[in-house]
């Protein structure tokens, strides 16, 4: 028991990851309104996004600002910029995503009137 | 030999978008020249840069000058320089043949539209080019995003909610691919192709690669539209404005298949993949039932552009069956089958497109087709003939190396359904030819649209003659394109 908590607590991180990118799949998935699937998107994104920062971190480790005239570099002591670098193009991946997202749903309420999809469907379908 | 070819196709294509966009401020009727300018740029640089790879080999161009393991690379091969300039080719005289619809339907927006047009095909030209992962993703995101924004255009009722569909399936492809990187980053610690590629020969049994690799085919998969994933294809290549289809209908999922090859056959290798049976098991099932599906879905639709939806999604099975077989004709045929794909698609969705504004949508109403619209429906038939397989088209030489590749392996049930869809493709386009020639069950409704402007036969004859040529030159193509891309990964 005591190892399946220290399994669970000592890879927190990715877990917390693993609960957003399910809440964000199934609004994705099981919400009706438009909008809603919209934010459940970007939740899924925001998931992702989370996961990489945490694998930039090292316990005790401090920001990759190399002083000057260092020659030799202990690794350990700097968190890995590399993620958080990735990360700061996949932010405004996700924030385009979401403008392209958000401007489609205007496009669509204004033809139907409604942003549930279930109404929009059985509008089509007449 | 100037490597910075490479580089300048996918950048300056970025950037040119923006100055097309910014000339609607000066004078709108100077976007469509322009950015018909920039697209010739792009493919007289796409032609220089094959004839160099042709003539000097393939090379590394290390982005800023930082040498890749660290920097970002840009490998250009035989192969995708070939596909750049097919992209960039294709793209070009998609816009000119549509010159005149495109004023008259996009009007004012032309500069917008122009420039989401430009950006696309940049963002395919460097998923094409870019020899590392992370790359990959924000280059297929800006693909995406502006395919996305393309294909709301059009029907107004359904092209924006079939577009907000695919959002959210596409995003969540991108977002499986990004995560499969993490996945390999943490193993790894490389994100370029190459290096990453010889760091995990020695980890092919840690489960983080195998669960980076499921997560990256996936995410590949539903961007690539193959069957179960393909619910959003039709929708969105349905209810578009027509040059819309078909710039993306050919080439968005063909640079997704190449991305497909690159990743399994480059970065994971054909030791990891076919180690054991599970990958191809799994791929011949989809495969399979993409082929299957497409082919039956295909023979009961009635709505023209609809039908050619599923007929692309059977291609799209052929392409994957390849890795299903998984030897080397196999491989070899699907990649020839992706090259070829892009231009009978481009063949089928320029002309249905022109049959549709001609003869409405159901094909039920299509008599007369062949007396009214004698050059569109040639090119068409054409087209069809070259989907079903019959030996002077490209379509015939893809299938052969596939079949080939089948029966060496001795997959049968993929030989035996290839042949069957090949079937069933016939007996769909027979359906077209058939009412063309004798007549249908609805009274004809035919618009009187006029003659088409000069540049269409421009895009019309490309179109036709291209399938031919492709069809003609195969061995050259296996020889100077696709073999110097598969020997050094030992098939």
């Amino acid at each position: 028991m005591a190892d399946i908590i220290g399994y669970i607590l000592g890879k927190y991180n990715y877990w917390m990851a693993v609960v957003l990118m399910m809440i964000g799949l199934y609004a994705m998935l099981a919400k009706k309104n438009l909008i809603k699937k919209i934010v459940g998107m970007n939740i899924f994104q925001t998931a992702i996004i989370l996961f990489y920062i945490s694998i930039g971190f090292k316990k005790g480790a401090t920001v990759p600002i190399i002083e000057h005239n260092t020659h030799v570099i202990d690794v350990a002591k700097y968190a890995n910029p590399l993620p958080h670098v990735l990360m700061l193009t996949a932010i405004v991946v996700a924030v385009s995503t979401f403008g392209v997202a958000l401007a489609l749903a205007v496009r669509v309420y204004q033809e139907h009137g409604t942003l549930e999809e279930n109404e929009i469907l059985s509008e089509l379908q007449e | 030999m100037s490597i910075h070819l490479s580089v300048v196709i996918v950048t300056f294509g970025l950037l040119l978008a923006f100055v097309t966009y910014t000339l609607r401020w000066i004078r709108i009727s100077l976007c469509l020249p322009f950015a018909i300018t920039v697209l010739g740029f792009l493919t007289s640089c796409a032609i220089v840069l094959f004839t160099q790879i042709i003539l000097w080999g393939p090379f590394e161009y290390p982005m800023g000058g930082w040498a890749p393991p660290i920097g970002i690379a840009y490998n250009v091969d035989h192969l995708n320089s070939f596909m750049v300039l097919v992209v960039t080719l294709v793209a070009l005289v998609n816009i000119i043949a549509n010159w005149k619809g495109l004023q008259n339907f996009v009007g004012d927006r032309i500069g917008g539209f122009c420039a989401l047009y430009i950006l696309y095909v940049s963002g395919l030209n460097g998923i094409l080019f870019t020899g590392d992962l992370f790359n990959l993703y924000v280059l297929l995101e800006i693909a995406s995003l502006t395919g996305y924004a393309l294909l709301a255009i059009g029907d107004r009722r359904l092209a924006p909610f079939a577009s907000i569909n695919y959002v959210f399936l596409g995003t969540m492809g991108a977002c499986f691919y990004l995560l499969g990187i993490g996945f390999l980053y943490i193993k790894t610690g490389s994100l370029n192709m190459i290096d990453v590629s010889n760091l995990i020969k020695q980890l092919h049994n840690s489960p983080t690669i195998i669960t980076a690799f499921m997560f990256i085919i996936v995410g590949i998969w539903i961007k690539m539209g193959l069957f179960p994933f393909h619910i959003w294809l039709p929708r969105a290549y349905t209810h578009t404005f027509g040059p819309v289809s078909s710039l993306i209908a050919p080439m968005g999922t063909k640079v997704m298949a190449y991305a497909m090859f690159k990743v399994v056959l480059t970065v994971f290798g054909i030791n990891f993949v076919f180690r054991s049976n599970a990958f191809p098991h799994i791929v011949s099932t989809l495969a399979l039932s993409a082929i299957l599906f497409g082919s039956i879905f295909a023979l009961r639709q009635t709505h023209l552009k609809r039908m050619l939806c599923f007929v692309v999604i059977t291609e799209i099975g052929y392409l994957v069956s390849g890795l299903a077989i998984g030897n080397s004709n196999a491989i070899k045929g699907s990649i020839l089958h992706m090259l070829n794909d892009v231009f009978m698609t481009f063949c089928l969705f320029l002309s249905g497109q022109a049959i549709i504004e001609r003869m409405g949508v159901n094909i039920d109403g299509f008599s007369e087709l062949f007396v009214k619209t004698p050059l569109i429906s040639a090119v068409f038939i054409t087209g069809a003939l070259s989907v079903v397989g019959i030996p002077p088209t490209c379509g015939f030489f893809g299938k052969w190396y596939l079949l080939l590749g089948a029966v060496e392996k001795g997959n049968y049930p993929l030989f035996v359904t290839i042949i069957l869809s090949s079937l069933l493709n016939l007996i769909l386009f027979f359906k077209v030819i058939e009412i063309g020639f004798y007549g249908g069950k609805v009274i004809p409704t035919w618009r009187l649209t006029g003659a088409p402007p000069w540049s269409f036969y421009v895009g019309l004859c490309f179109a036709g003659v291209s399938i031919i040529l492709m069809g003609l030159f195969t061995f050259h193509l296996i020889r100077y394109v696709i073999e110097p891309f598969l020997t050094p990964l030992g098939l």
